[in-house]
């Protein structure tokens, strides 16, 4: 009866007791581990933004942005709800989206530190900040259209609604969230000038930090 | 006694994880397709379209098409809201079928560029357009029978509802998307004489794969 021995090193395959099965680790044909732990830290953020004032078309609310040069940020979820509490416009719908940032980070307005999914792992290397009558732009820029939007009907008060943005399935930690480098990110954008007190947008944005 | 396990062409050996002890696998389906393969490239888009007029019943108001031959495009997710924000004509619904079309891409109206989800994958080649008062659907087929269809009460002004059509499953890569090969297509229609105050908005998810 043979041993396994890996072709790398003197490693031997472990058949596990119980099971009697060969313990296997799923990689892609590129090499990619495909349920790797994230090596730096899971995060999530919330959203919680109610417009306060009249806010002009294209403002950014909320931002998530990578900086760094060597961690890369996967979003694997994004769930909002769209909010109306405010007085009644006929006839009016009013929406957001979301839409890839890049260059630099927006600046001012109140700054989020990202909850970790496991308190020993390492902060979150992203800025997160939000201001409901839209955060500084400076040099950042935007690429393609939106990605997402939602839209809410204000024809009465009180109407709030969900859409959510599930990204990661099992397996897929390299195939299917939205993938952040340095020096890009995402913004919650206000869609129409806004004129109406009220209008809001709540949520979550999860993601994983990793080198890899 | 030990061995090590050879590649079919003897070229690459099997490796066993230092920690795990565990030998590294790759999913395939009996086809030889890899279940979690990456694709060329995967994407999303956004739309929002706003009802201004009684557009006429089945006219398109919004369209992803596949523009290259040599590509398949995977649907994904399709996620959407539709609300109301008119005057409430009594006791009706409105919505919209989401059909399959082929044979051309829909022009006029506002085209939207997709975003990639890696920056560094190719752009999409999917032409995807709207606008509420109908596309141009010149030499498009469309299957007569929506795949998906959405409705929403209009008996009072601020309805809305949400709908998801979830299609990629986890390690059903290969046989749980939505396949639009060239010239293929889904497109929103209205089911009914459009009612101004409709109003769609949400995305689109999908990859994009060599034929």
């Amino acid at each position: 009866m043979a041993q396994i021995q890996s072709g790398a090193t003197s490693d031997l395959w472990t058949i596990d007791p119980t099971s009697k099965a060969g313990r296997a680790t799923l990689y892609d044909s590129l090499g990619n581990e495909l349920i790797a732990k994230p090596t730096e830290g899971s995060f999530l953020a919330s959203v919680l933004v109610r417009q306060s004032t009249t806010t002009a078309a294209d403002a950014i609310v909320w931002s998530l942005f990578n900086a760094s040069s060597t961690v890369k940020v996967r979003i694997r979820s994004i769930r909002l709800e769209m909010l109306f509490d405010g007085t009644a416009a006929a006839a009016t719908s009013r929406s957001y989206y979301i839409e890839r940032t890049t260059t630099a980070a927006p600046t001012a307005g109140t700054a989020i530190t990202p909850a970790k999914k496991r308190s020993a792992d390492a902060g979150s290397i992203t800025d997160v900040r939000f201001l409901d009558t839209g955060l500084t732009k400076g040099t950042m820029g935007v690429t393609a259209s939106p990605f997402f939007r939602i839209a809410l009907p204000i024809s009465v008060t009180g109407n709030v609604q969900a859409l959510p943005l599930p990204l990661h399935l099992m397996g897929e930690r390299i195939i299917a969230p939205i993938l952040l480098v340095q020096n890009e990110g995402i913004g919650i954008f206000i869609n129409d000038t806004n004129t109406t007190a009220g209008i809001g947008i709540a949520g979550v944005v999860e993601w994983d930090e990793s080198t890899a | 006694m030990a061995a090590k396990i050879d590649g079919d062409t003897g070229a690459t050996t099997l490796q066993i994880g230092a920690t795990s002890k565990a030998a590294s696998a790759t999913l395939y389906d009996p086809s030889g397709r890899e279940v979690l393969a990456k694709p060329r490239g995967s994407y999303l888009v956004g739309f929002l379209w706003r009802q201004t007029a009684a557009s006429v019943a089945n006219s398109t108001q919004f369209a992803i098409a596949n523009t290259d031959s040599t590509i398949v495009l995977q649907i994904r997710a399709l996620r959407f809201i539709i609300g109301f924000d008119g005057t409430a004509p009594g006791a009706q619904g409105r919505g919209y079928g989401i059909h399959r079309t082929s044979g051309a891409v829909a022009t006029a109206g506002t085209q939207l560029t997709p975003t990639l989800k890696r920056s560094a994958d190719p752009a999409s080649v999917a032409d995807v357009r709207f606008l509420d008062t109908g596309l141009t659907t010149t030499g498009q087929t469309i299957q007569g029978y929506a795949a998906f269809n959405a409705n929403l009460s209009v008996d009072t002004t601020s309805r809305v509802q949400s709908y998801e059509y979830q299609l990629m499953a986890p390690g059903r890569r290969t046989s749980s998307r939505l396949g639009l090969r060239y010239l293929e297509g889904v497109s929103f229609r209205n089911s009914q004489t459009a009612l101004v105050g409709v109003t769609v908005s949400g995305y689109i998810e999908w990859d994009e794969e060599l034929v």
